[in-house]
């Protein structure tokens, strides 16, 4: 019993530290990702030696990439991060249009689940700057798709060290 | 009927604001001249805050504090620099008189200025307050006569039965076909009309059960002189299961499903209940007054097992109506009042309050809480887990989400242990509002946290500040820190004369009080005194009555008139907090060392 609790334990430990999102720096790069125009690049990046770079020149579009992150049974909250750097990204009709960050959950068979949720939208120029979100998984999610575009506005985006964690309610609280 | 403006309402008080211009015979109670020193009419607790405000010029930077009736100086202090309220060109300075703590009568004296209304320093200040709070609720009983034993000179004959209200056409069904009759009586009329509206019904009832929960022993022996009272149940819960009744009929129980309200077509006339004869109507089943029962019933039903002899099996209907409600909502889950539309195929148009809500999540949390601390289940907890990333706010009849952390939060111990750890989240969010309070309440004009914000100042604004007040008294309990309770005690101050009009906004209670509220009743009645224990709406920056106001600053934005709907009608929700808040510092200054 006690060995059992003791690898529930490590198992736990081991699966919060662990980053679920595939090659979220890039360096193989754009392996594990679905893209509509990214390129990895070599010449900007925030760590290791490559980010992900996406250029519209067309407001009219929406362009991106995403991953989907499958998470352990039963997991209750995560943390998304990411780092992301702007050069002349316009703003667009809406609000919310700009180089965006953002997630969707997703039930059984990949069915979406709600509305995409916004983590960042930034515009104009901006250095490499980290964006994080804590959130609490409603039960019935059995992934989060993990996206970022340019939405409907012109520009270049730069993407690195994308993150996804399984975290405690203790963590989760820090947020708060 | 607030925040629901609509022409119709518009034409109908033009002809209301005409029949007051031409005399219609209501009796005036006594004018009394407004304050030139703003303070809580009824007085303070001794170990409490305690402070006056003034916008005038003093002569001088001292002010005293004068003992009644032997009118020596007890306790002379500094006013506080100009303080500005952001929001509008007024400023304040402030008298704080904390330090002093000897129980009397007193008035404070400021050189230039004046002295102010008299008020005590006690134990049990807000006594009368608590309980004309509270019988107010019995004063807005519909289908019910009120004798003059207990109503005393407002005793009236009963009006709306509602034992064969009619089905509108949007609420018919195989079961229930439209202009058959069904029995909705009982409950109480919403505010200054007479219909009766499940989402505001909701949030009312929920808070004085509220009340209850949080404080129990207290108000066993809280006596508000209610008819009908059975053995050992407090009046808080007499009256609150009044209008629980009312709302477990507007369930249709082939279903499930409840109505939206019980209606006349159009609002009544400035008269008597018992004169009002109009039609009335169940409306429309929707997924927001189906939540509200869930809620409400599900809440109901944990406190009244306690009480198996004196109801017996109302605990367990309440508890049955809950699920049985849920149930339809889960297959009814966006269903939105939508008057409007509703109007267009229906020759039957409700032009009464519309009470149209269109985001549903909240409700859905709230049910789910009340669902989950009352049975435990795991369906109700992942229905609760799943909302808990939602943004929660000040509770409204719109917005009653935090009404679900309140209970979660009070019940912790109830809950099965593998659900506990969350209401340490709902803590930390609860927690996340009370702190931006106090530091918008230090730095506000009026030394409270209501005030602090032009955003305070909408329709309703006396019950921002008197949720404002439960939010913090909430905190209190969970974290036992006197500052939530100093600022909670704060803003009733404010409600009762530190504010910038001079009015103590609830009536019968301090030297200056509304003796015109937007109320059939108190306007109808031929009795020179309103209805007393009514919470007034408040200052409230948007004039949606069209009337002529003497100032343009949104904290003066307050007519003491019939016909300003906008800032003087009372309703059953606003009332609600003010009958939570008042008691919570009844019963916490009871047990002293904990507000010392």
């Amino acid at each position: 019993m006690a060995v059992s609790i003791l690898m529930l334990t490590v198992n736990y430990s081991t699966m919060a530290q662990k980053n679920l999102v595939k090659n979220g720096g890039f360096e193989d790069e754009l392996k594990g990702w679905v893209d509509y125009s990214a390129k990895a690049t070599p010449y900007v990046f925030s760590s290791g030696k490559m980010s992900s770079a996406l250029f519209s020149g067309d407001p009219s579009k929406w362009t991106g990439m995403h991953q989907i992150v499958a998470l352990p049974k039963n997991t209750q909250y995560i943390l998304m991060s990411a780092k992301i750097k702007v050069d002349d990204v316009g703003a667009g009709k809406e609000d919310w249009n700009g180089a965006l960050f953002l997630f969707e959950m997703l039930g059984k068979g990949e069915a979406k689940i709600g509305e995409g949720i916004n983590i960042a939208s930034a515009t104009g120029d901006q250095d490499w700057k980290p964006y994080e979100r804590a959130y609490i998984v409603p039960p019935g999610t059995a992934s989060i798709k993990l996206l970022f575009a340019l939405g409907y506005v012109s520009g270049t985006m730069f993407v690195d060290d994308v993150s996804l964690k399984v975290i405690s309610q203790a963590e989760y609280e820090k947020y708060l | 009927m607030r925040n629901i403006y609509s022409p119709m309402k518009s034409l109908f008080y033009v002809a209301l604001l005409m029949l007051i211009i031409i005399g219609l015979p209501k009796a005036q109670a006594q004018k009394v001249g407004l304050p030139v020193i703003f303070l809580d009419q009824s007085g303070f607790y001794p170990g409490l805050n305690k402070s006056a405000v003034i916008t005038k010029v003093a002569t001088g930077d001292g002010f005293e504090l004068i003992a009644i009736p032997t009118g020596k100086s007890v306790y002379t202090g500094s006013l506080s620099g100009w303080r500005s309220t952001g929001y509008s060109g007024i400023k304040t300075r402030i008298a704080d008189f904390s330090g002093f703590q000897k129980s009397g009568t007193y008035l404070v004296r400021i050189p230039g200025i004046g002295d102010s209304p008299v008020f005590k320093i006690a134990d049990s200040v807000h006594q009368d307050l608590a309980v004309a709070g509270l019988k107010a609720f019995y004063y807005q009983r519909a289908s019910s006569a009120l004798d003059k034993d207990y109503a005393g000179k407002w005793y009236r004959r009963s009006g709306h039965p509602d034992t064969a209200v009619l089905i509108h056409p949007s609420a018919a069904t195989k079961n229930r076909t439209a202009g058959s009759g069904i029995n909705v009586a009982e409950g109480w009329y919403d505010a200054g009309d007479y219909n009766k509206y499940m989402v505001n019904s909701g949030i009312s009832t929920a808070t004085l059960l509220s009340a209850y929960e949080d404080f129990p022993n207290y108000f066993l022996g809280l006596k508000a002189k209610l008819p009908n009272a059975k053995h050992s149940v407090p009046d808080i819960l007499t009256e609150a299961i009044y209008n629980l009744r009312w709302m477990l009929k507007m369930q249709d129980p082939h279903d499930g499903g409840v109505y939206n309200k019980c209606t006349n077509l159009g609002f009544d006339a400035m008269i008597m209940p018992a004169q009002a004869m109009a039609p009335r109507y169940v409306v429309a089943k929707g997924t927001a007054a189906t939540l509200n029962l869930v809620a409400v019933a599900a809440q109901a039903s944990r406190i009244l097992k306690d009480f198996p002899q004196q109801y017996p099996g109302l605990a367990d209907s309440c508890r049955s109506a809950a699920v049985l409600a849920w149930n339809w909502a889960l297959k009814n889950p966006n269903l939105a009042y939508d008057q409007e539309q509703m109007n267009k195929t229906s020759d039957l148009k409700i032009t009464t309050g519309a009470y149209g809500d269109k985001d549903f999540e909240d409700e859905w949390s709230w049910a789910a809480a009340e669902l989950l601390a009352t049975t435990g289940r795991s369906q109700y907890y992942d229905a609760f887990f799943a909302r808990l990333n939602a943004k929660v706010n000040l509770p409204g009849w719109s917005n009653v989400g935090i009404l679900g952390y309140y209970s979660m939060i009070r019940c912790h111990n109830k809950l099965p242990e593998s659900y506990r750890s969350i209401t340490s989240i709902l803590k930390k969010k609860v927690l996340s509002i009370a702190d931006r309070y106090l530091l918008a309440g230090k730095a506000g004009a009026y030394g409270s946290v209501m005030g602090s914000s032009l955003s305070d100042f909408v329709w309703g604004s006396n019950s921002v500040a008197m949720n404002q007040a439960v939010l913090l008294i909430n905190a209190y309990l969970f974290t036992q820190n006197k500052d939530y309770l100093k600022a909670a005690a704060g803003n009733l101050d404010y409600i009762l004369g530190r504010n910038a009009t001079g009015y103590s906004f609830v009536t019968g209670i301090g030297t200056k009080s509304p003796v015109n509220p937007h109320h059939r009743i108190s306007f109808a009645d031929g009795i020179a005194d309103p209805i007393p224990g009514m919470l007034v709406g408040g200052p409230n920056s948007g004039k949606q009555d069209g009337l002529k106001y003497e100032s343009a600053e949104p904290e003066l934005s307050y007519l003491d008139n019939v016909a300003s709907y906008a800032s003087n009608e009372i309703a059953i929700n606003w009332n609600a907090p003010l009958v939570y808040v008042a008691n919570a510092l009844e019963c916490l200054n009871k047990i002293k060392a904990q507000i010392k």
